[in-house]
């Protein structure tokens, strides 16, 4: 069997072999194992140092103080922290009905991750009322929909970065900017945008951000969430047990976590451009490879950046629906290729992509696409290969049908 | 994405019974079921002979090993025109978890069609 070609980076990346190495140092009776809130002793301040520049180096990233990261175990709970904590502080509770009695509107949008979305449908339960906008058909949120969904006790505002299905990015400046005039708080999930585009927390009026470790060459199982040193943004914390992270995220600080993922961020700050570089010349390459084959249809957009120089797509992603192909023997077709049909989450159900039916696409169309997640580490000979592949596949399994 | 057998996985990979382009379709009994818009559609054809059953297909991997098992049985003797096929035996054969029930369902209304035709 040929070797299984990874173009799957969205779902998650491997470990850069240089946040492998400062990991190790963690770990072991030789290294810095102990635990970072032991201060009596050296070790652990050692520990509890290392950790230190591991968010330094996440700060540096995104512009922000080092004061302002807070450690968790991934995206998905950064967004359920700043989500649920949001709201929860900021609103009230009626003792004896158990309603929410003020503030407790929120804005979403229907093409978030399911991380944002279930912790809604949560907040739902819980009273809260929540706003689904629905994205146009290029995946953006048009500005005047969001404006129109505000409301007098709207609390939150959250909007993901770039989109982990179809690398559409959102407007995040122009919709912070919305959120500040009406004093509403914003969250953005910048899990698959940290690394590939520049994030600039102190010109962007972003009060809250996710990321994840796994999807920057740094380990799985560890995550930050951006929380803005203002008055305006307060956060109740889930978890309880010891007040680490200035009280909002209890629990023993993984130190090879924390420094995997610092220096994974340090590591995506040096090399941004030149990633930037390298993905955008493969995802051209796979693109213009895969277009003459004709009755296949790009769900994103085709160029990167809007005439105004501002990202509009990050290049790692290219979803293609192929038209005349049923999705699930599409991808078994493709099996050489590790890739993804819809969000890698939902692979395994044979639902189409909500993301892709949002977006107005038919379900056959949505479940005939598949997103080709290009990375660091991917090979222009990977990408022959790919090409190859699709060609051959592509033509067999609609001959079957034609 | 699911696991296949191997049955499956030879009948996805190494077809022998995809209606070739180059054959008359004058020539032959043909009757279809399901729709593409459905996620899955079965074309039957069988030759003036009824020895060989050709086909088309839309749909998943399960689809396209069903009706190729279908048109090997046939090849091979063990099902003629008229006779009805095992459905139960069939799903069984290719692990086809009962979601995917309406494959064999379709694929049985092409197959009566071709009879009843």
């Amino acid at each position: 069997m040929n070797k299984t070609i990874y173009l799957d980076y969205a779902a998650t990346t491997p470990v850069d072999k240089r946040v492998a190495e400062k990991m190790v140092d963690c770990m072991t009776n030789e290294g810095c194992f102990a635990n970072p809130a032991s201060s009596s002793h050296h070790l652990g301040r050692e520990a509890r140092g290392k950790v230190e520049v591991a968010r330094r180096q996440v700060s540096a990233l995104i512009n922000a103080k080092p004061e302002e990261i807070i450690w968790t175990s991934g995206a998905t709970e950064s967004n359920n922290l700043a989500l649920k904590g949001v709201a929860h502080y900021h609103t009230k509770v009626d003792p004896n009905t158990k309603q929410v009695t003020e503030r407790k509107h929120i804005v979403t949008c229907r093409t978030e991750h399911k991380a944002v979305l279930d912790t809604c449908k949560f907040l739902e339960k819980e009273g809260y009322e929540v706003t689904y906008l629905t994205p146009e058909c290029n995946g953006q949120i048009c500005m005047q929909q969001l404006n129109d969904a505000l409301r007098e006790d709207t609390v939150l505002v959250s909007i993901m970065h770039v989109n982990n299905e179809i690398g559409v990015v959102q407007d995040i400046e122009a919709i912070a900017q919305i959120c500040s005039d009406r004093d509403i708080v914003f969250h953005v999930d910048a899990a698959q945008s940290a690394g590939k585009i520049a994030i600039d927390v102190s010109k962007t009026p972003v009060d809250l951000m996710s990321f994840s470790g796994h999807k920057i060459y740094g380990p799985k199982g560890i995550g930050v969430l951006y929380v803005r040193e203002t008055q305006r943004v307060q956060v109740e914390p889930m978890i309880h047990g010891g007040g680490h992270e200035s009280g909002l995220r209890s629990g023993t600080l993984a130190t090879h976590q924390i420094v995997g993922m610092g220096e994974a961020f340090a590591l995506a700050q040096a090399e941004l451009e030149s990633d930037s570089l390298h993905i955008s010349n493969l995802r051209e390459k796979l693109w213009s490879s895969i277009k003459p084959l004709g009755g296949v249809q790009l769900n994103g957009f085709d160029e990167i950046y809007r005439e105004d120089g501002k990202a509009q797509q990050v290049a790692g992603i290219l979803n293609v629906s192929f038209e005349g192909i049923e999705g699930e023997s599409l991808l078994y077709a493709l099996s050489e290729l590790a890739v993804s049909s819809g969000s890698a989450c939902t692979s395994a159900n044979a639902e189409p992509s909500y993301v892709l039916r949002a977006l107005g696409r038919d379900d056959q169309a949505a479940q005939s696409s598949i997103r080709f997640s290009i990375g660091r580490f991917t090979s222009e000979s990977d990408i022959d290969r790919a090409i190859e592949v699709i060609h051959q596949q592509v033509k067999r399994i609609r001959a079957f049908a034609a | 994405m699911l696991e296949y057998n191997a049955l499956v996985e030879n009948a996805f990979m190494h077809p022998q019974f995809v209606l070739p382009n180059n054959i008359s379709l004058d020539l032959l009994q043909h009757s279809q079921a399901g729709a593409r818009p459905h996620g899955v559609w079965f074309a039957l054809y069988f030759d003036c002979n009824a020895t060989k059953l050709y086909y088309k297909v839309y749909g998943s991997p399960y689809a396209i090993a069903a009706v190729e098992t279908l048109a090997r049985l046939v090849a091979d003797g063990n099902l003629s025109i008229g006779q009805a096929f095992d459905a139960e035996s069939l799903r069984q054969q290719l692990n086809m978890p009962y979601p995917y029930m309406n494959v064999l369902i379709k694929l049985e209304d092409a197959w009566m069609g071709l009879s009843t035709g």
